[in-house]
């Protein structure tokens, strides 16, 4: 039996296509499994990882909980933190991270409040807050995004701890420091979960699952705001709404790696390796040269076989 | 009173209502309104109107559909991909409109027969879809001609213009397909698919067809965007996806299924692109243009999400008793 069990580990599938495009991508280019590109590659998925931390804790806590606003926070983020200046770099760096972290953050509090407290279905609430919030960016940058990055952000990109750059060996601890003691064995953690699973019996429990719950979108917030100031020092330039594509491949990435829609359920390390997928994807691709129409309609279609082969709903007929 | 009664009670009235107040509004801004404001009207947002029809009947079987502005983007680069090769304008709509209709039917093949979450199959086929839209035509170009044009603006017994025919037609398709007993088998299934099951309705079939004709309205949507523009551009649709479920939700059709008809899709548009008017005439700065848009919308939404729920509508009810009384 145990052995069956280990075979429905949700992991398996991801890993499973981690270790395929990885084969597949050394006898498509030659180099690719060369430090250099694995390092590239880990890079952009750890950008990506942290959206899906964000967005898995949303997924967990259930009421068909989304969050459509982290591409735009982290946009936000990326536009705003860099504006920070104060003194020397090192400081204005120290000063960059909680303000990115409490700006995610407010957004997030509105988001809560919005799906919550006022009952807006969260798809549609987190959607037009990113609205709101993309409309804001414009509003404070002016439509002109004239930011210069500072050489210490920059820095998270190419310096090197050991064989890792410093960004995926911050994002890697701090991956497992939230699994393990934020969502695993906190007392926030267990009521996530539960409020997930079932509210009625969360509020039966004693736990405030509104409180919960908005807490989640607080947290999304907080992590999709640092993310942006991950995704600017790695991309050296801001851009109006240069992270809007995260906000969709987060939600596909926390399902490859097994977390169900319907909530109560997942893990962060999944949507890590659902990331490790989809960056996988795109890469090989960009590596075969291909038209960006091309790409585009073969990253559809492959997401559509995983999608069939990974989440299919139980049959009706019970 | 009792017509009173209904009509406030109706789900899509706050969203009737969003529509009249800016339309006013607008009326106001510009200095009264005019024949030629509501032919302009519907020749630039009957595309937003007839994507926001065919997500409102996903909806209303508990799914979404995002991919409908990739569909959109996808007719019109082969309405003039074609139209270039050499095909009369009126073969290459039909060829486009059945494109859309096959992307309509496979979303609709995947989740209903193979039973995936709807809203990640069509983020999937929305890259695929948008993908193919890029792949034929890379670059935004190439025209379209004028006969199109000149029948899109044409009206029909000096009145009725195309789009609003169009939009017309969508509306008789789905109430035609809706007529008894379909129609409650398709709110049944909204509100419960276990039980809709259980009591013999065929869920796959249903799911496949309100992808099908939301496939169909998307590609009405790509016919009247690229008479309205006679140019293309791959990414044409990008946004509307987004937008027409706003809509939905601003036309008091409940994301969980089952609430609403798709009277409040089409008012939930007629919201939307009369707010991008009124915002674009009331000559704000470009910079705070779009901030105020999401902040109106997210009014809009909430404004119509609290007056769906049951507290707030009961007490509307009490208030309408009261003055019968």
């Amino acid at each position: 039996m145990s052995k069956v069990k280990k075979i429905n580990n949700p992991y398996l599938p991801a890993i499973i296509g981690v270790i395929l495009l990885l084969i597949l991508g050394q006898f498509a280019t030659s180099g690719f499994l060369s430090m250099n590109n694995i390092s590239s590659i880990l890079m952009t998925t750890s950008i990506l990882t942290m959206a899906s931390i964000g967005q898995a804790a949303v997924i967990i806590s259930g009421d068909s909980g989304l969050d459509m606003s982290i591409g735009a926070i982290m946009s936000m983020t990326a536009l705003f933190g860099p504006m920070i200046v104060l003194g020397s770099g090192v400081t204005s760096l120290i000063a960059m991270v909680p303000a990115t972290i409490l700006m995610g953050a407010v957004v997030g509090l509105l988001n809560g409040i919005g799906v919550q407290i006022l009952k807006v279905v969260p798809l549609v609430m987190t959607l037009i807050m990113s609205n709101v919030v993309n409309g804001f960016s414009i509003l404070v940058t002016k439509g002109q995004p004239s930011v210069s990055v500072i050489p210490e952000l920059q820095a998270i990109s190419h310096t090197l701890i050991g064989p890792l750059r410093i960004l995926p060996a911050i994002v890697i601890v701090l991956l497992i420091l939230l699994e393990v003691l934020f969502l695993r064995k906190s007392r926030y953690g267990r009521s996530l979960f539960l409020a997930g699973n079932n509210v009625n019996a969360a509020n039966l429990c004693g736990i405030n699952s509104k409180g919960v719950i908005i807490l989640a979108y607080v947290f999304a917030g907080a992590i999709a705001g640092l993310a942006g100031l991950m995704l600017v020092g790695y991309a050296g330039t801001a851009q109006m709404d240069m992270a809007s594509e995260y906000t969709m491949l987060s939600v596909a990435a926390v399902v490859i790696g097994g977390t169900k829609l319907t909530g109560g359920k997942g893990t962060f390390i999944g949507g890590a390796l659902g990331s490790l997928v989809l960056i996988l994807i795109t890469t090989i691709l960009q590596a075969l040269n291909m038209a960006a129409g091309l790409r585009s309609l073969i990253q559809g279609i492959i997401l559509i076989a995983i999608l069939i082969a990974n989440s299919r709903a139980p049959k009706l007929r019970q | 009173m009792t017509k009173v009664k209904k009509i406030v009670t109706w789900s899509a009235f706050p969203s009737l209502l969003l529509f009249i107040v800016f339309l006013g509004v607008n009326a106001a801004i510009t200095g009264g309104l005019s024949t030629s404001f509501f032919y302009s009207f519907f020749a630039t947002n009957s595309a937003a109107i007839c994507v926001a029809i065919g997500v409102t009947a996903t909806i209303l079987v508990a799914g979404t559909d995002i991919s409908l502005g990739s569909i959109v983007s996808l007719v019109n680069v082969v309405i003039v991909t074609l139209c270039e090769k050499g095909y009369t304008v009126w073969s290459a709509a039909l060829i486009a409109l059945a494109c859309a209709i096959l992307c309509g039917m496979f979303n609709g093949f995947v989740i209903g027969v193979l039973r995936v979450n709807p809203l990640l199959t069509t983020f999937a086929t929305s890259t695929a879809f948008a993908g193919i839209a890029l792949w034929i035509l890379p670059n935004p170009g190439g025209s379209i001609d004028f006969i199109f044009s000149d029948w899109y603006s044409s009206r029909l017994l000096g009145i009725i213009p195309t789009p609003v025919l169009l939009i017309l037609v969508l509306i008789i398709i789905w109430y035609f397909i809706m007529k008894m007993p379909n129609g409650i088998h398709l709110y049944a299934l909204g509100r419960d698919v276990n039980k809709a099951y259980a009591s013999g309705i065929n869920v796959t079939a249903f799911r496949f067809f309100v992808h099908t004709f939301a496939g169909l309205a998307a590609g009405v949507a790509g016919i009247c965007i690229s008479a309205n523009t006679c140019s293309g551009s791959p990414t044409i649709g990008s946004t509307m996806s987004m937008n027409s479920i706003a809509a939905a939700v601003i036309g008091g059709v409940s994301l969980n299924g089952g609430i609403g008809n798709i009277w409040g899709g089409i008012f939930g548009a007629a919201f939307l692109s009369i707010l991008t008017s009124i915002v674009v005439s009331a000559n704000l700065s470009s910079i705070l243009q779009s901030f105020i848009q999401g902040l109106i919308l997210l009014v809009g939404v909430v404004f119509s999400v609290v007056a769906a729920n049951k507290e707030v509508k009961a007490s509307i009810k009490k208030l309408v008793g009261r003055s019968k009384k």
